[in-house]
């Protein structure tokens, strides 16, 4: 082979894999290479898992010997560590459970193993899911592959810096608010968040239970469909989740002609750098031309953030609340159980995470937030029905992923609370349930802008159709913008 | 008339840190207490909206009712086999005194 | 009761509510598949979601639904056929994820009530709401540290919220005990205090008789018998009414009862109570009941106890006191009823079942201690006459221990009735001679002498002689020697 395989995508290794021209034990040494690398400049991960890939890899040769083997068998992801794996250690990039081991697997996980896919290693996030930048982490921070000194975004950081940096063919984060696309958007790749209830939870650390979604992040949209053909499904240990058996891939063809998008207002755009503007222009004049309608549609942004922000923090402190020293994770010291639990949740949380956990449970006190709760639930009911019916009249709706491009490291580090702002476009999906897919949309010379199409419900096929049609058209641009010779090839350091 | 600090001059913000059974203090506790101030504000905004003023969704928001099987097709699992001895689930835990998790005293009674 | 206290009682009401959970008898936890039974090595039955450990989430059981319908139709509740589940918030050892999953907003059931019956005769207590919830862990304390047996956390559990209609004490003993006849007979739950699967809150308060508002109450929390929650009422009634006599102010405490003093003792006050946070559980949908499956449900049920007793005094003319008895579980009512219907003789049924099964079976799971069957032909022996009593009940023993044929058994331990004349001239002589006081008061006319003759007569013969046959015989023999 001339190409690097950790230049492939997903679909070309796996066709190099399934034909037998290469196999997954040297795709798994090509990438455990490339950590040694690149690892030191970028810190994608937390824990890699070297000898568990190169077992993967071997048992997944065997697989591939047989005809029939899954499309994503011997090739090496990676996962975030909020996702539980047997005897992998799990951070959740929090000093609570630094030397925290789980028995169990969590579904994704055990869908990927079962698949034959070759785990690299666990990555890096910020404490618990919470920020916006993968700089809050007792494993420090992770650096943007296509420019150390910014952010890869957050807080699935480490999954989006391993696939830029070609430390993993694709990964597994978690998006509660943007987690997940704003890090794509940084990084230059795609992610999808998918309708809650398409992917299973379990075994993934909860956040923010009604608002998390596990999601896939490739190097283009055909692997965002391989990737969701692997996780998606009813899982019996997950209630939320309900019965899917689509075959993603086959929805990427079909092009937009005829089909409806809606953009937001010119103003909403105000706050927007002024590539992330030109991008989004220039991804409705490419629909336009390709025989799509675009209007102007009103979304609850605004509102959405702000409910996210209350909504998130409640069920944080909650979720975060099984922390207490007393089972697993950090033990401190304390001459009675509540002294302990104190001692520990002082010592095992971060600053972002005990702010978090104040402003949830100040939301949700009944003695000083007076049923916020209920009127926050109400409100949300609220935006969700004006989300259905701004999605009535479209297809689809295409906004930013994000107000702007990387950021650099240690930007918000004396305005902790700004950086909430960063998650403006993207918390209304969480808020209301729908699924939003980010795609490279441009750049601004060095770093790359990123553009979502977010639709109804269970509408992944629309959207895997649309972003795999602007993908097409778009990808002479944006590489061209970012200094690569296409989208998610990425060229770092 | 409430304050927002919860640094432990104000009597909610105390209370607050107590029901979240965490401490706040040093450089820290100055910073978050003022954030707090402003995310109080952001949550008043919200609810004070007329977008508030709505009926909240019965039951939890993006999941799907769930139909109560009969016994016979519920099929689930029958109750597990103990495991032998204690569940190594437990061995994290920081005092192990098998067969039993152990914590320091219990001062008070909650519920 | 002192004369001061009956006036006391005379001017004063208490006003009693209770809270009582019910571990649901479904084997097996609310939220996983961990078994869930009484007796487990402590910590066996365990798993990630037990233990609240991070990622591992919650799996409802239907089963556990099923029961906690079958509590609401049983005690006459409106059940909602979509009811949905909340988090209540509180930090303590005993509760593995920081919170407990409950129903707070919408409960399974509404309204409802529970039939009692005191010396005052015959009412329905109102229930406020049955709701479902995970059990938590169990704590046992010992000195400078806390044991944890998590086997408890996620056990089902449903909680039966009375309205605050009860007055006295006997009432709420009493619905208590009907409480739990109806549950463990509709197999809900094995309704144990002892074990802990069903635990009783108490919140009380007195006013003055013809107020209409109630007093500031006092909650006593996991009282853990039924005599306990009366004594304990009783207790606080007395120290609620001095409080108040002496114009002094109830303060709204959590208070306990000590079991070796008999007092109620307080645990904390009320005011500034913890503050739960509730919200909606995201993790569990909301779940829905269908009319097939309430048809089902409601179909899998046995009759009340109440009926079920009814049931047995007029199919077998059981005594009221007995049907009570052979109404404490379905099993049991199934067990008495095949063996009364294999017998021409259920009264002679009902006495030996009573008198010596009962004491040999779990009342609430019985194993066949002898076949119905085997009864029957003991039945039979005692309904011609060829058995006394007192034999009769030793040949259910044999006879359940052997499991042979009650006859044989009978004929060769020789334990039919000795009827005949031949057998017993002997005897009869022996017993005269052996009775001369009261064979010379007989013949001076004093009849009633005779029955002490018999005795020893019926000693002698190890209690097989036929009464009416010897004492006809004693008599004539008596009158003859004249």
């Amino acid at each position: 082979m001339n190409q690097d395989i950790t230049e492939m995508t997903a679909a070309e290794l796996s066709r190099a894999l399934h034909r037998r021209e290469l196999s997954s034990s040297d795709a798994a040494a090509a990438y455990l290479g490339r950590m040694t690398q690149t690892e030191s400049t970028i810190h994608a991960y937390i824990t890699p898992t070297a000898r568990r890939a190169l077992e993967a890899a071997s048992a997944a040769d065997e697989m591939l010997k047989n005809s029939g083997a899954p499309a994503l068998c011997g090739i090496p992801y990676a996962a975030k560590d909020n996702l539980a794996v047997e005897g992998v250690r799990m951070t959740c990039a929090s000093k609570m459970l630094a030397d925290f081991v789980p028995d169990y697997t969590a579904a994704v996980v055990e869908r990927a193993d079962s698949a034959g896919c070759v785990l690299l290693g666990k990555t890096n996030m910020d404490e618990f899911a919470m920020g916006s930048s993968t700089e809050r982490s007792i494993a420090g921070p992770t650096h943007n592959p296509l420019d150390p000194a910014c952010s890869a975004g957050g807080s699935s950081g480490g999954s989006a810096a391993a696939v830029a940096a070609r430390e993993a063919v694709w990964a597994i984060g978690s998006d509660t608010g943007g987690s997940a696309r704003q890090p794509a958007s940084f990084c230059g790749l795609v992610s999808l968040k998918p309708t809650y209830g398409l992917v299973s939870r379990r075994g993934m650390t909860e956040l923010a239970s009604s608002l998390d979604c596990v999601c896939p992040i490739t190097r283009d949209v055909t692997d965002c469909a391989l990737a969701m053909n692997l996780l998606a499904g009813r899982d019996p240990g997950d209630m939320t989740t309900f019965d899917s058996d689509e075959d993603y891939t086959l929805a990427l063809t079909g092009g937009v002609s005829g089909m409806t998008f809606g953009i937001p207002r010119p103003e909403m755009l105000d706050e927007c750098e002024s590539s992330v503007r030109r991008a989004m222009n220039r991804a409705a004049r490419i629909l336009e031309t390709l025989g799509a309608r675009v209007t102007e549609v009103d979304l609850p942004l605004e509102m959405a953030l702000e409910i996210y922000m209350v909504v998130a923090a409640a069920e944080a402190s909650s979720n975060l609340a099984r922390f207490d020293g007393l089972r697993y994770g950090l033990t401190a010291e304390g001459a009675t159980a509540a002294d302990r639990m104190r001692a520990t949740r002082s010592a095992g949380f971060g600053d972002e995470v005990k702010r978090r956990i104040l402003t949830g449970a100040y939301a949700l006190s009944s003695t000083y937030g007076g049923g916020y709760y209920r009127k926050i639930k109400a409100a949300q009911a609220t935006v969700c029905r004006e989300t259905d019916t701004a999605l009535d009249t479209v297809d689809a709706v295409l906004l930013p992923t994000a107000s702007g491009v990387a950021f650099r490291l240690g930007s918000y580090a004396d305005n902790p609370t700004a950086l909430y702002r960063s998650d403006c476009f993207t918390t209304v999906a969480n808020l209301t349930g729908i699924p939003a897919l980010q795609i490279p949309g441009g750049g601004d010379g060095h770093l790359p802008v990123g553009l979502s199409l977010m639709g109804k419900k269970r509408a992944e096929k629309t959207l895997f159709r649309a972003a795999f049609a602007l993908e097409s058209e778009m990808k002479p641009f944006v590489g061209k913008e970012v200094g690569r010779d296409a989208v998610g090839y990425a060229k770092p350091c | 008339m409430e304050t927002n600090d919860v640094q432990g001059r104000g009597e909610v913000g105390e209370k607050l840190v107590s029901a979240a059974m965490l401490r706040v203090d040093g450089p820290a506790a100055a910073e978050i207490s003022g954030d707090f101030a402003k995310i109080r504000a952001r949550i008043d905004r919200v609810v004070q909206s007329p977008i508030a003023d709505g009926e909240p969704t019965k039951g939890p928001i993006h999941t799907a009712d769930y139909t109560v099987k009969l016994p016979e097709e519920a099929g689930q699992a029958r109750a597990d086999q103990p495991r032998e001895g204690y569940n190594p689930l437990l061995r994290q835990a920081a005092k192990y005194e098998a067969p039993y998790a152990a914590v320091p005293r219990v001062v008070g009674d909650a519920e | 009761m002192p004369s001061d206290m009956r006036s006391l009682a005379e001017r004063y009401e208490a006003v009693i509510g209770l809270e009582v959970h019910v571990e649901l008898k479904t084997g097996r936890k609310i939220f996983c598949s961990c078994r869930a039974r009484f007796g487990d090595t402590p910590n066996s039955c365990v798993c990630p979601t037990c233990l609240g450990m991070p990622g591992a989430l919650p799996v409802l059981s239907d089963e556990a639904v099923a029961l906690a319908v079958k509590a609401g139709l049983a005690l006459g509740c409106r059940i909602n056929r979509r009811s949905w589940f909340d988090r209540k918030n509180y930090y303590y050892p005993d509760l593995p994820k920081g919170y407990q999953i409950t129903q707070l907003e919408r409960p399974v059931c509404e309204g409802g009530a529970v039939p009692i019956e005191t010396s005052a005769g015959k009412r329905s207590i109102p229930l406020i709401r049955i709701h479902m919830e995970e059990d938590a862990a169990k704590l046992i304390h010992r000195g400078a540290e806390t044991l944890v047996d998590y086997n408890r956390a996620g056990v089902p559990l449903i909680e039966i919220v009375s309205e605050p209609a009860m007055r006295t004490p006997e009432e709420a003993k009493a619905y208590l005990n009907s409480l739990r006849r109806i549950l463990s007979y509709m197999g809900v739950s094995d309704c144990r205090m002892n074990e802990g699967s069903l635990r009783c809150d108490v919140n009380i308060s007195v006013r003055r008789r013809g107020d209409t508002d109630l007093g500031i109450k006092c909650e006593i929390k996991n009282v853990n018998s039924v005599n306990y929650v009366g004594r304990a009422l009783e207790e606080e009634i007395l120290r609620q009414t001095a409080l108040l006599e002496a114009g002094e102010e109830i303060r709204p405490e959590t208070r306990r009862f000590n079991e070796d003093t008999g007092k109620t003792e307080k645990m904390r006050d009320k005011e500034g109570a913890v503050d739960y946070r509730y919200f909606t559980e995201p993790n569990l949908p909301p779940i829905v009941l269908t009319d097939e499956w309430m048809d089902a449900v409601a179909r899998s049920m046995p009759p009340m106890p109440d009926e079920a007793a009814h049931a047995l005094t007029s199919e077998f003319g059981v005594k009221p006191d007995n049907a009570v008895l052979l109404t404490a579980s379905v099993r049991l009512t199934d067990y008495f009823t095949r063996c009364a219907r294999a017998t021409s003789y259920p009264a002679v049924c009902e006495s030996l079942f009573v008198g010596e099964v009962l004491e040999r079976l779990d009342r609430d799971d019985p194993a066949e201690y002898i076949s119905p069957d085997a009864l029957a032909s003991i039945c039979a022996l005692m309904g011609e006459g060829r058995i006394v009593s007192g034999q009769a009940k030793r040949l259910v023993h044999l006879a359940a221990e052997s499991g042979e044929d009650p006859e044989v058994i009978a004929g060769r331990e020789s334990m039919l009735k000795i009827s005949d004349e031949e057998t017993l001239a002997p005897l009869v002589e022996a017993a005269i001679a052996a009775s001369e006081k009261a064979a010379a008061d007989y013949r001076r006319g004093k009849v009633a002498a005779i029955r002490q003759i018999l005795g020893t007569l019926m000693r002698a013969s190890g209690g097989r002689a036929d009464p009416i046959v010897a004492e006809r015989m004693l008599a004539e023999r008596l009158n003859n020697g004249k």
